[in-house]
């Protein structure tokens, strides 16, 4: 459905990026959790490969679910000095994928037979597109444009707006 | 699928010089805002270079005409060796940007966005003889209304950037 890449090379706060989004996925009510798919060192620094998943059963019938899944390349620790401060912050190159997925019957609960998967059909095509379509889907989409939005806060990129 | 018709390519600002990417960014954010349309970023790239910063935004704006019609633009700015600068104006420091800007807007027009059309054979043959027949009129329309809106953005980023000429 709705999906973002965010491409950062520079020096960042990895710890402070993970709870950046795990917090606003738990301020929304999102549960959540971070799975690590890749460790690599190499001649440069470390590649590092993670995701931070967050879904929420928003009714009984639909949940919804947001993946960001981070790339990381040439990860190298920095010691930055901030307001006299000595800081230990990550040099790296970070592209993180987002996607958002609205998923209908979760539980299964129209799966028995195939006259309960036409009645599901039924449902969504007829009786209940409109509020999906126009309330569901579209809040969803712009929720996660603002984990977007959220992400490129905090890198401190350029092209961040304030309208939405 | 729903069919989509090339209507504005080609359409492309380049700038070197001052500007603000922030402010930039919100003439455009803020136009999209104001006509209705709903946002989708898709791609947002940037590094932090010797040089500069290179920047990469590429942005799908979109809107419904009708239920059977859309407008989706594709806007893509890319930003080379980007550095801030500190600008005096009227005794105030003023934090800027220096550097290339180019955007590049797409515009298409989009039938059938909600893919009712396209669900049987049959009802696939009645749409394309409608298109054919019957709403080459409407299509026409349509078509002159994303070149207009494409058109408007991009009279408005150009007078951000003060690149108007009169």
């Amino acid at each position: 459905m709705s999906s973002f890449i965010l491409r950062y090379k520079g020096v960042f706060d990895l710890q402070g990026l993970i709870s950046t989004v795990t917090g606003w996925f738990e301020k929304l009510g999102y549960e959540t959790y971070i799975y690590q798919t890749k460790s690599k060192v190499t001649a440069f620094g470390t590649e590092e490969e993670f995701g931070i998943r967050g879904w929420m059963n928003e009714t009984e019938y639909h949940r919804l679910k947001i993946d960001v899944y981070f790339k990381m390349f040439d990860v190298t620790p920095v010691e930055v000095v901030q307001d006299g401060e000595k800081r230990e912050l990550t040099k790296a190159a970070v592209e993180a994928t987002g996607s958002g997925q609205f998923i209908t019957d979760f539980s299964d609960r129209f799966e028995g037979s195939t006259f309960m998967q036409k009645l599901k059909q039924f449902m969504e095509k007829r009786i209940i597109n409109e509020r999906y379509d126009t309330i569901w889907k579209d809040n969803f989409h712009y929720r996660v444009q603002e984990l977007n939005e959220v992400i490129k806060r905090f890198f401190d990129m350029s092209g961040q707006g304030k309208y939405w | 699928m729903p069919e989509r018709i090339i209507v504005v390519e080609g359409l492309t600002i380049t700038y070197e010089g001052l500007f603000n990417i922030r402010d930039l960014y919100d003439v455009m954010e803020h136009w999209f805002k104001e006509r209705g349309y709903d946002k989708y970023e898709k791609k947002n790239f940037e590094q932090v270079l010797k040089d500069g910063r290179d920047i990469y935004i590429e942005t799908w704006p979109t809107k419904a005409l009708t239920d059977y019609a859309r407008i989706t633009m594709k806007i893509m700015i890319h930003v080379k060796k980007m550095k801030d600068v500190i600008v005096k104006k009227d005794n105030m420091d003023i934090k800027m940007n220096q550097g290339k800007v180019n955007v590049e807007f797409k515009g298409y027009l989009l039938t059938d966005w909600e893919n009712r059309w396209d669900g049987k054979p049959l009802f696939y043959f009645l749409r394309t003889a409608f298109d054919r027949w019957v709403y080459p009129v409407n299509t026409s329309k349509w078509q002159a209304a994303v070149a207009e809106e494409v058109n408007l953005l991009y009279q408005t980023m150009k007078g951000y950037l003060n690149l108007n000429r009169y």
